[in-house]
């Protein structure tokens, strides 16, 4: 059995005007801490980016060394054009919140695909439909782990909500392993694909 | 929170600095001479106009601005390119920094930078040492920044979390982890 924790009493998310920032965090930083040692030990890494484009986020898994690669589409297509296995780190920023049960798990299902066994994957998920609900969020990750969480202003859409059991369940293919709950209307989740785990 | 530990405030102007280029608009061309074909107009850079479908190799040693159809590969050795709104490349683009803000299907190459303006879309690889990509641009493809200090940010970031593990315990508590039976 699965179970989410609520992460802190008080919100942790700094909002301003238009933008909110996510201070650094651990599982952030684990995942450039996990792709630098790949890049160490001599591994080619690749990074897939679903979601709003981000330059910063690119610069710094580029800046590490990873490959990265940006499906950048407002609704993603399955099958994705990856072979089995390509990917060492997945990042799914606000995908699944704005597809119907059936499509999501389609989704879910083509990540693990292109994810290598062993490969790391990180997802954020909103909560409830609070401040900014109605558009797609951009995330810059910044290179201390911190994120920076932006409307994307073309991509106008309402997320849908989940309870914890729905996304639990929707996630399950993923075989996510951690799995993090911030009260403030933020699920920060991340996982590894189980089977035989790359160097790291 | 002590839970997500302090934050640096270095590291993030280090990695806002890109995209701070991506909210401020770059400036402007010089006001045009010739108003009435677009405020991109600029009288030291050629133009390509929104009527005009060009096939082949075009290569040049000045600046371009393009808001025609093109097919085929632009070359602009150290020189800019900027791709305005009503263009329609299926090209491969190379030039110093390359500006889109209308539909590119193609890879771009860029010995400086690359930016995707707001409304633009670009299907295909970039590679440029310097990405800038506005809220609203459309992206579908590899990043290759050809950075060779590659192994000096792998070292720096693998130090970086060992200086934040003071913060981590706080963290740690709060991770539920998946009993090793549950799978799909």
């Amino acid at each position: 059995m699965l179970f989410f924790r609520r992460r802190s009493r008080e919100s942790s998310l700094q909002v301003t005007a238009n933008a909110a920032t996510v201070p650094p965090s651990k599982v952030v930083r684990g995942l450039i801490r996990f792709v630098a040692r790949q890049i160490e030990s001599g591994e080619s890494c690749r990074v897939l980016v679903c979601g709003p484009p981000s330059g910063p986020t690119i610069e710094v898994f580029s800046g590490i060394g990873c490959r990265v690669t940006v499906e950048g589409e407002r609704t993603q297509r399955v099958p994705l054009d990856y072979p089995d296995d390509t990917f060492e780190l997945l990042l799914g920023f606000d995908q699944l919140d704005f597809l119907d049960d059936e499509s999501a798990r389609a989704l879910v299902a083509e990540w693990r695909r292109v994810l290598r066994p062993g490969g790391r994957v990180y997802m954020l998920s909103r909560q409830n439909a609070g401040q900014m609900a109605a558009a797609r969020l951009r995330v810059d990750v910044r290179t201390d782990g911190s994120l920076e969480l932006r409307p994307s202003p073309d991509l106008a859409d309402r997320p849908r909500k989940r309870s914890n059991r729905q996304i639990q369940t929707m996630l399950a293919p993923m075989a996510v392993d951690e799995l993090y709950l911030r009260r403030d209307g933020l699920r920060e989740i991340s996982g590894k694909k189980r089977g035989s785990a790359s160097p790291s | 929170m002590a839970m997500w530990g302090r934050k640096d405030q270095e590291d993030e102007n280090k990695t806002s600095s890109p995209d701070a280029g991506a909210t401020t608009s770059q400036p402007a061309a010089a006001p045009s001479a010739v108003p009435a074909r677009g405020k991109s107009m600029d009288p030291r850079k050629a133009h390509i106009g929104p009527s005009i479908q060009i096939k082949g190799e075009l290569i040049g040693n000045e600046d371009l601005v393009i808001e025609g159809k093109v097919e085929g590969v632009v070359r602009l050795k150290d020189h800019h390119l900027t791709i305005g709104n009503q263009a329609s490349i299926r090209a491969t683009l190379e030039a110093k920094a390359i500006r889109v803000e209308g539909k590119v299907l193609g890879d771009v190459v860029a010995n400086e930078k690359v930016e995707l303006a707001s409304g633009s879309t670009l299907l295909g690889d970039i590679v440029s040492p310097r990405i800038v990509i506005s809220d609203g641009a459309r992206f579908k493809g590899s990043v290759d920044m050809e950075n060779k200090s590659a192994p000096a940010a792998a070292k720096s970031a693998t130090a970086a979390p060992v200086a934040a593990k003071t913060a981590a315990p706080a963290a740690q508590a709060n991770v539920v982890r998946k009993p090793a039976g549950v799978s799909s």
